[in-house]
């Protein structure tokens, strides 16, 4: 707003700022546990969230005191054989199953799963689903991660996904606090209400500086990112400074076998060289560690035709169990260019 | 508020079709795309194309089909994004950095398979690249490729991209907004009382009279008193109107029009605005402009006439008052000027007679403050006119009801933001006194002659090659440090002379700044304006042009002006040169250097010539004899430093 003064005086702010279209992802239905259990269940009220076009869940289930979890995926409440799903663990060769009663999400684990998935949620058609999931490993205060490649799908044509279960099915349970959080978007969201990725930090290399950082970040428990490098040799990643040897990473270059570095000081996303693009999903809860999954796409400083791509996809675990990130930086021998950007979403 | 997610494009099939298309949507940094493929009865192969672009070379990309390990082979070199997948249907998830200047790097996931739940799926990551380094991804295309089938209706894509807050910036509307106002009604004549009248006549029994009649708001003019010499009704405006611009309006009903019976007899009514209300007719020496409706016998007509000191000048208008008639009248004065027109409508808006019933007529009067009724009859007349003159308006100041106005705010005015505390102050446009370097040549202190071929004398910088060699001849002048990446010179050329070499070469007389005083060497960096004689083309031209670290000659040339043909001699150009951080501006005006502008052509050039310390006018080394003349002046040299514009602005000063 703008007020004319006298004296040739104009006082106002600068500019006037409002939000982008609200046209993305939104939350539609949460579960946490208050107790322990061995169902996380987003219902809605109990007939069911809203039906939406587009799905994504996001859950983190905490390790089981005594005892493991089968961590199993349900929609709608169908128990019966109308599940298939194709997945590989640890980056080892694939395993398919049919006719399934339920999604095996993990079984006869004793960690920590963070996972987050993608469904197409078209009435008529089979419910395709895709996603990731990081575990922990089976010794949660420390040792190697583990990871999960899924797509699987509900071979129901005739309704949309308006409910999604988590259930155990072994001897353990899901521990207090464990949460399944479920985010729609119509092919024609509205412009209304807020998005759940809410941006904290866009930041751009300068040419002075051999580190960028976002600087302090609002503490969120779930972070999503994307990093374009360049020229990224000796590179690497730490969430608030912390250079001690609390990283482990399982990661798969190019489809090989998973290579696991358990006492790294940072994180590594790719082979050194550039350009490149990382991007990933982050738990981030102070008290447990902070997992990250996250896939490169990288051109190994061959830019332009004919010269191949590099991929890279793996899981990291920070090992930090009292402190929330509310610091990414990025780190190399060299200064970093205009063309290296950070960018970091949130949400709780 | 803070950035976040936008949907870009949505598009759904409603029948089969071999494409899906986004449409053309905005260029974001960030894109994540989902993609839905169907195909009840046929295998269908997909592939992504980003922009239309089809060309083969453009992709590559490496894939992962169901955790084999490691990855297939990569792919080189396709004219797409193969993201194929041998089955009816596909789900897919991908993410792409699209920034300009960098290869366009993409992660996706699938998920696709036969359906039925003894079929599970499929499973497949890819990453890919389309090599374009020059634009933004703004349209993605799904093509089915397998043969001629079709991808079932509902198919789709959406695209969403990360976007910035929508911003608005409040100082840019202040500063160069314009906006229509309405000029103000300064005199209102509508309550015929509300002006004071000084009348002829007494009553409407009088034989001639100009009455107020309030009743009606109207004043009755009557004119059949064989009133030789002239009689006079006016009011009297409370004040002068300006002698830059107003604008008067009026209503004229004519009751009556009879025209004298016989010749010799002048018979009139005139309507004017002078700066004397018992002045007209021979009577006195007023100024003024104003009508003339005439009845004269067999001459009915309209004159409009300015009158300057008692004398008058007139034109003729195509309007022929009678009985009957009303009329809209209006003059408009701007700066010397009287623009007269008469419309049939009280909105003024069409004008009676088209084009031909408006008249000019010049003079800048000066204390015009009566709105005057001036009556003529000669003796033994006997034509009578009755006329009604109502809603009378007078707009001083203004020359037209509406007009464009600058909404800027006036140099000086203090602009604060609330949130940053920053003040910012609006400057006035730059002048020469604003010059960090300015020759206006009176003598010629700290300036380098190499020959006799240019010189400072009778207040000018002299150019003077008619023969001889032009081998590196040049004037310089030392600024003292070197100027800033953006700067600004300027100067006014005038050539009695531009004669085209003979030798079949192209020669240049380079006016501007470079790096050394010198000549020649291999490492000049510099901004100049070339006076360019050309006998391969027979053209005479202005050009400009920035080297970095070249020789003469070297660098990224401007276009030329005038782009066919040659430029005058003996003719004043106005020449500026601006350097900005993407390249320079080449503007030629005429008149001055606000004035017609001849040329304003842009140049992109990454060039970025330093040091540049020395104004530099003269030739480079390109021999001798060459039958080129340039004979002539420049004069009003100024270099301002650090700016890309000389015109008004907003300026940081600091923070509260």
């Amino acid at each position: 707003m703008v007020e004319y003064l006298s004296g040739n005086r104009i006082q106002g702010s600068s500019t006037l700022t409002s939000s982008p279209p609200q046209t993305s992802w939104k939350e539609i239905d949460r579960k946490k546990l208050t107790s322990n259990g061995d169902s996380i269940d987003c219902n809605g009220s109990g007939s069911g969230f809203p039906a939406k076009d587009y799905l994504m869940f996001i859950y983190i289930i905490n390790r089981p005191s005594s005892g493991d979890q089968n961590i199993r995926l349900r929609f709608n409440g169908d128990a019966n054989d109308n599940y298939a799903e194709s997945y590989s663990l640890n980056g080892g060769a694939n395993t398919t199953a049919h006719s399934q009663n339920n999604i095996a999400l993990h079984s006869g684990v004793v960690n920590e799963n963070f996972g987050v998935f993608f469904v197409n949620n078209v009435a008529n058609k089979e419910k395709f689903c895709i996603g990731e999931v990081v575990g922990t490993g089976t010794d949660a205060s420390s040792g190697e991660c583990s990871r999960r490649e899924q797509t699987l799908k509900w071979v129901n044509t005739s309704d949309q996904v308006t409910r999604i279960e988590l259930v155990n099915t072994s001897t353990g349970e899901f521990e207090t606090d464990s949460e399944l959080i479920v985010l729609g978007c119509d092919q024609d969201e509205a412009n209304s209400g807020t998005t759940y990725w809410q941006e904290l930090a866009n930041v751009t290399g300068t040419a002075s500086a051999a580190t960028l950082t976002t600087g302090t970040i609002t503490a969120k428990k779930f972070l999503k990112f994307h990093i374009f490098h360049d020229e990224f040799a000796s590179g690497g990643m730490r969430f608030n400074q912390d250079s001690s040897s609390l990283y482990k990473r399982r990661y798969s270059a190019n489809g090989a076998s998973d290579t696991i570095n358990n006492t790294d000081t940072k994180m590594s996303f790719l082979y050194d060289l550039a350009d490149a693009f990382t991007e990933g999903y982050i738990i981030n809860i102070g008290s447990r560690a902070k997992l990250m999954m996250f896939s490169t796409c990288e051109t190994n400083n061959q830019t332009g035709t004919g010269n191949r791509l590099y991929r890279m996809e793996g899981a990291i675990k920070w090992h930090n169990l009292s402190d929330q990130i509310t610091e990414i930086n990025l780190f190399k021998g060299s200064n970093f260019s205009t063309a290296e950007k950070m960018i970091v979403w949130g949400a709780d | 508020m803070v950035a976040g997610w936008t949907r870009l494009a949505h598009t759904k099939l409603g029948s089969a079709n071999a494409t899906i298309d986004t449409g053309t949507f905005d260029a974001k940094e960030h894109l994540q795309v989902i993609i839905y493929t169907l195909s009840a009865s046929v295998d269908h192969y997909c592939y992504i194309r980003y922009n239309g672009d089809g060309a083969s070379n453009r992709y590559t990309y490496l894939k992962n089909a169901n955790g084999e390990v490691p990855d297939g082979s990569p792919n080189l070199n396709m004219p797409y994004n193969d993201i194929y997948v041998h089955t009816r249907n596909g789900f897919y998830v991908m993410d792409i950095t699209n920034y300009t200047g960098k290869e366009k790097l993409g992660i996706m996931q699938n998920i696709g398979g036969s359906t039925g739940k003894t079929n599970p799926p499929a499973r497949r990551e890819y990453v890919s690249k389309w090599v374009n380094t020059s634009d933004q991804i703004t349209q993605i295309t799904v093509h089915q490729g397998n043969g001629s089938n079709t991808f079932d209706a509902d198919s789709y894509i959406t695209v969403w991209g990360r976007s910035d807050d929508v911003t608005s910036d409040e100082k840019a509307t202040l500063a160069d907004a314009t906006a229509t106002r309405n000029s103000t009604l300064t005199h209102d004549g509508t309550d015929i009382t509300s002006l004071t009248w000084t009348e002829l006549g007494s009553s409407t029994s009088d034989a001639s009279y100009v009455l107020e009649n309030s009743s009606s708001d109207i004043i009755d003019i009557k004119n059949s008193g064989n009133n030789v010499s002239g009689s006079f009704g006016y009011a009297t405006l409370p004040s002068t109107l300006s002698s830059t611009a107003w604008l008067m309006r009026f209503k004229l009903v004519f009751n009556t029009v009879t025209a004298e019976s016989s010749g010799g007899k002048s018979f009139f009514s005139a309507i004017r605005i002078t700066d004397s209300g018992t002045s007209g007719e021979g009577v006195g020496s007023e100024d003024g402009f104003g009508f003339w409706f005439i009845a004269d016998a067999g001459s009915t007509q309209t004159q409009f006439r300015s009158t300057t000191n008692g004398s008058e000048t007139y034109t003729g208008m195509s309007y022929t008052p009678a009985s009957g008639n009303t009329i809209y009248v209006e003059i408009s004065y701007s700066s010397g000027t009287a623009t007269a027109n008469f419309y049939s409508d009280s909105g003024f808006s069409s004008r009676v007679g088209s084009t031909t019933a408006n008249a000019t007529q010049t003079g800048t009067h000066t204390g015009l403050k009566y709105p005057q009724v001036m009556l003529r009859q000669d003796s033994g007349g006997n034509g009578v006119m009755e006329m009604e003159l109502s809603e009378l308006k007078i707009y001083d100041g203004n020359s037209t009801l509406t007009s464009v106005v600058s909404t800027a705010p006036p140099a000086g005015t203090r602009y604060e933001e609330t949130d940053t505390r920053k003040i910012y102050r609006r400057e006035g446009a730059l002048t020469s006194s604003d010059a960090d370097h300015s020759f206006d040549f009176a003598n010629n202190t700290g300036w380098t002659f190499s020959d006799s071929q240019t010189s400072i004398s009778s207040g000018k910088f002299q150019i003077n090659k008619t023969n001889g060699t032009i081998d590196g001849h040049r004037g310089t002048y030392d600024l003292g440090s070197a100027l800033s990446s953006t700067f600004i010179f300027r100067f006014k050329a005038n050539f009695s002379t531009l004669g085209l070499p003979n030798n079949g070469s192209n020669y240049n007389l380079y006016i501007g700044v470079r790096s050394t005083a010198g000549v020649n060497t291999n490492s000049n960096d510099h901004c100049s304006i070339s006076f360019d004689l050309q006998d391969q083309q027979d053209l005479k031209v202005i050009t400009s042009l920035v080297g970095d670290d070249q020789t003469y000659g070297s660098g990224d040339w401007g276009d030329k002006y005038p782009s066919s043909g040659s430029i005058s001699e003996d003719t004043d150009y106005y020449c500026t040169f601006i350097k900005t951080s993407t390249g320079f501006t080449l503007q030629i005006r005429s008149g001055s250097h606000t004035g017609t502008l001849l040329h304003n052509v842009d140049k992109a050039s990454s060039k970025n010539p330093t040091g540049l310390q020395y104004v530099w006018i003269g030739w480079s080394n390109r021999g001798s004899n060459t039958g080129a003349d340039w004979v002539g002046t420049l004069d009003d040299f100024e270099i301002y430093d650090g700016v890309t514009s000389l015109d008004a602005s907003w300026k940081e000063r600091g923070t509260a």
